[in-house]
């Protein structure tokens, strides 16, 4: 009997690790109908069901905590399954407990900082992101939902070193770029958000992409009231968009620089304005690409 | 900031519990858990956005156990033009290629969805941002050919920013090129579906994706020909809210439903299930009441108590009607033209097994529901919507049942502007032309030409309460007694009961009403109903198609012969 079990549960073991899943499912629930408290196929079928979405998940991994109360990544599984039936507050203590039992574990930090910062709770959800990135450093994760935190919340400056970290590790990355140069551009560091704009002219290969970065280029130079330069770009964006906005930013340099000519000049409050929304929008493209590249890999 | 105090530690990503485990919505900002999302069909939990998906991942969430025999893989993307602009195009197929794994925009194949049989064609929006190509343009080609030849349905998964300017005018000949090829299928009644997913644009949405029998797109969904940038730039107009989406398409009369993704699947099976149903030409009976054809056997109540009892708010609508009688109904909508007009309702049900076009004017019951259906007046959109409904029933071989309750076609400025005359003449003629058996029964108010619209049958019959006219009473009275007050009188006058007209022939058969109307009593009215329709339909379906088209031909050419044309006694109108 034992043999046979034993059996079971190293198939069991072998489709999980081959991802099929649902071999695996099978096979732990086959096993646990003569062993039901076998913390290795409790595992297996928690684990598997978590794989395939099933609702059982939380159930198999529950009664693996009973078992081993100390095993943190039985509590950090028993999280995501809970998280995964849309309940927060039993997957935050389990989180806690897994974190507790292994304080050097950086996914479940990962989770409880989300967690937290749904909670309400955001200067603790940045200290968890921020110890999980230094405990996992080719892990972006943690570092891109503090960008976004923090931007959501206003807090440009806490957003800024986030968006610095982020661009440092993953040099290539455009949103991080893209990120890291408007939160400069907001911050008032208009010669690091070039640096990264111009960068982004590297990056950014998407077609008619171009015409965003100039746009937001020319912004920074008009904030550093470098008109010569805004010009010399705004120029270069004729060639690149034809969006009105930029005659409207030509007439509006050529103005600053020359004085007012025969064409109305486009007032400050409104550029500005559409100059924001465009870096939304160009934003808006790369953030929804992202999120549709993560979300199609899972 | 980076704790200098902690030691990385090695951190995998591989299984689900390692894997990216939070999203943020790009709609509602809200931070998702990536296994809640996933059990969610990839629909964001707190706001309902839905996420795009791979080719790959639809294809798992629509066909039966995610099984898809996949064809057309010698299908090679050639760089015709030799083109280069800041890269080579063949630079940017490679780095699409590692970046999705795919070999390009499109694939096909064949598997089931709810144990149909399906040839599905599907886009991947992350590969060159969906574009088409000449390889995408041959693969959906080539998915409609097979499904031509084996008659099997074909489902169009759309997802693009338009034609691929790599391949130059080669790309454009696509829209021809897979145009043609879904004309052929629609020649020969093979259904075709199309789901638009966002974002479908430009050369897709001017040619296959909106040729399909049946348009379907997910709540959101952006659809439109020239992206929101450029028109704006056009018009130099900030476009409204919702523009593009897939309700505003809906509204304007674009689409035929709106499916949540959870429901999505339920709906092809249903839509596919119908049109695979068998086709028998002797449906069963059921327990309703006869249809009464001599007019001796009715009794007459005054003219004026008839108009007010098929006013009656109370009385069951066209959908209700729809419920009672059809196994299976699948709403359908727009006219593919300008607007959607739910004055008139219609779509795919079955009754007594056998898959029909259910169409038919639609009210209320109380005023919320009469104004947002114009008191069942429709606009021409309306009258487009059944035609398109009408022939696309007979691509399909179904007959069609209409269901008439109007008081007369909408008397509006925009309604002239865009054609009302046209749009009632060419719902009439296309009727008197459509090689299928048609059957229409009067259920209510039958006002003039817009109730004739939907009443070119085969067969014609009134429920016993239901009163039909060429001009509504209060209009005669009006015009004849220059008084609205002799409304009653001209009722009487204009022989609109359902036993006058019995004898006049204009109908063949009159549906008994439950005591107290149909209104007290909706379910036997539809028994009733369902009987009358199984009896006419048990006549008509043995008949060929020619049989049937002169037989309607004669039908309506006898009203005003000299000799064929019964005439009925004269009656003193009562003061």
């Amino acid at each position: 009997m034992d043999t046979q079990i034993d059996d079971v549960n190293r198939r069991a073991g072998e489709a999980f690790a081959a991802a099929d899943f649902q071999a695996s499912y099978l096979l732990a629930l086959d096993g646990l109908r003569n062993r039901p408290e076998d913390p290795a196929l409790l595992g297996l079928a928690g684990r598997a069901a978590l794989e395939l979405g099933l609702d059982d998940a939380a159930s198999y991994l529950g009664r693996l905590v009973d078992k081993n109360p100390e095993d943190p990544v039985a509590w950090r599984d028993l999280a995501m399954a809970l998280l995964g039936v849309d309940d927060a507050a039993g997957a935050e203590t389990a989180l806690r407990t897994a974190l507790r039992l292994d304080p050097a574990e950086p996914g479940a930090r990962i989770s409880l900082g989300h967690v937290v910062y749904l909670g309400g709770s955001v200067d603790e959800a940045d200290r968890l992101l921020w110890e999980a990135a230094t405990l996992a450093p080719d892990d972006i994760e943690p570092l891109r939902s503090l960008v976004e935190m923090h931007r959501m919340r206003g807090r440009t400056q806490a957003a800024l070193e986030a968006a610095s970290e982020l661009a440092r590790r993953a040099p290539e990355d455009v949103l991080a770029r893209l990120d890291l140069a408007e939160l400069h551009l907001m911050t008032g560091n208009g010669p690091e958000s070039l640096a990264a704009y111009r960068r982004l002219r590297e990056l950014d290969t998407e077609p008619g992409h171009a015409g965003y970065l100039v746009h937001a280029m020319i912004e920074v130079e008009m904030q550093r009231e470098r008109w010569r330069r805004a010009l010399d770009l705004a120029i270069t964006a004729t060639s690149l968009d034809r969006n009105r906005l930029t005659t409207d930013l030509l007439a509006y340099v050529s103005t600053r620089l020359f004085g007012e000519g025969d064409r109305e000049t486009p007032a400050l409050a409104d550029l500005s304005a559409r100059l924001k929304e465009r870096r939304a929008t160009h934003r808006r493209l790369h953030a929804e690409a992202l999120v549709t590249r993560e979300a199609r890999s899972v | 900031m980076v704790r200098q105090d902690l030691a990385p530690v090695p951190h995998q990503r591989g299984t689900a519990t390692d894997a990216v485990q939070w999203l943020k919505c790009p709609s509602c900002d809200a931070f998702v858990y990536i296994k809640r999302l996933e059990r969610n069909l990839k629909v964001c939990p707190e706001c309902r956005y839905h996420f795009r998906l791979s080719a790959a991942d639809r294809i798992a969430q629509l066909m039966d156990d995610g099984y898809f025999d996949e064809r057309g893989q010698d299908v090679e993307t050639v760089d015709v033009l030799g083109f280069v602009d800041s890269k080579a195009y063949t630079a940017r197929l490679e780095q699409a290629r590692l970046k999705t794994g795919r070999r390009d925009a499109a694939s096909y194949g064949h598997g089931t969805i709810g144990g149909f049989p399906v040839i599905v064609a599907a886009m991947d929006f992350g590969f060159m941002g969906g574009s088409m190509g000449g390889a995408v343009g041959e693969v959906i080609t080539r998915g409609a050919e097979e499904a031509l030849e084996t008659r099997t349905p074909l489902i169009i998964i759309t997802a693009s920013g338009g034609a691929r300017m790599q391949e130059g005018c080669v790309s454009l000949m696509q829209l021809a090129k897979t145009s043609q090829i879904l004309g052929r299928l629609k020649d020969a009644g093979v259904l075709c579906v199309c789901l638009l997913t966002d974002p479908t644009f430009g050369g897709v949405t001017a040619s296959y994706a909106m040729l399909g029998d049946v348009l379907i797109a997910e709540p959101g969904t952006l659809v439109g020909f020239a992206g929101p940038s450029i028109i704006e730039q056009t018009i130099r107009q900030k476009l409204p809210e919702g523009f593009q989406t897939a309700e505003f398409l809906l509204e304007h009369g674009m689409l035929d439903l709106v499916s949540p993704r959870e429901n999505l699947r339920q709906t092809l099976t249903k839509l596919l299930r119908m049109h695979a149903a068998e086709r028998p030409r002797h449906l069963r009976r059921g327990d309703g009441a006869s249809v009464i054809t001599d007019p001796a056997a009715l009794s007459i109540r005054p003219a004026w108590e008839v108009v007010q009892l098929a006013r009656d708010l109370g009385r069951p609508t066209t959908l209700e009607y729809a419920g009672h009688i059809c196994d299976d109904f699948l709403e359908l909508q727009g006219d593919r033209l300008y607007a959607e007009n739910s004055s008139i309702v219609g779509g795919i049900g079955t009754i007594a097994g056998r898959t029909v076009m259910l169409i038919g004017h639609q009210k209320g019951h109380n005023t919320a529901e009469l104004v947002a259906r114009n008191f069942g007046m429709p606009e021409p959109e309306g009258y487009r919507k059944a035609i398109r409904l009408m022939q696309y029933a007979a691509r399909f071989g179904f007959p069609i049942v209409t269901l008439v309750d109007t008081p007369g076609a909408y008397p509006g400025l925009g309604a002239e502007e865009r054609g009302q005359a046209v749009a009632i003449a060419q719902s009439i003629m296309e009727m008197a032309r459509l090689p299928v058996p048609i059957v229409t029964v009067v259920t209510g108010e039958g006002g003039s030409g817009g109730a004739l619209a939907l009443g070119v049958g085969d067969r014609v019959l009134m429920m016993e309460n239901a009163y039909y006219s060429v001009i509504s009473p209060e209009g005669c009275s009006v015009i004849l007694w220059s008084n609205a007050a002799e409304a009653a009188k001209a009722a009487e006058a204009l022989r609109v009961r359902a036993p006058e007209l019995l004898e006049l022939r204009i109908m063949d058969g009159v549906v008994q009403e439950p005591p107290g109307g149909a209104q007290a009593d909706p379910v036997a009215a539809a028994a009733n109903l369902k009987e009358a329709l199984v009896t006419c339909l048990n006549e008509l379906l043995p008949l060929t198609p020619d049989d049937l088209l002169e037989a309607r031909y004669q039908r309506f050419r006898l009203f005003g012969t000299p000799g064929k044309q019964p005439v009925l006694g004269a009656r003193e109108v009562a003061s």
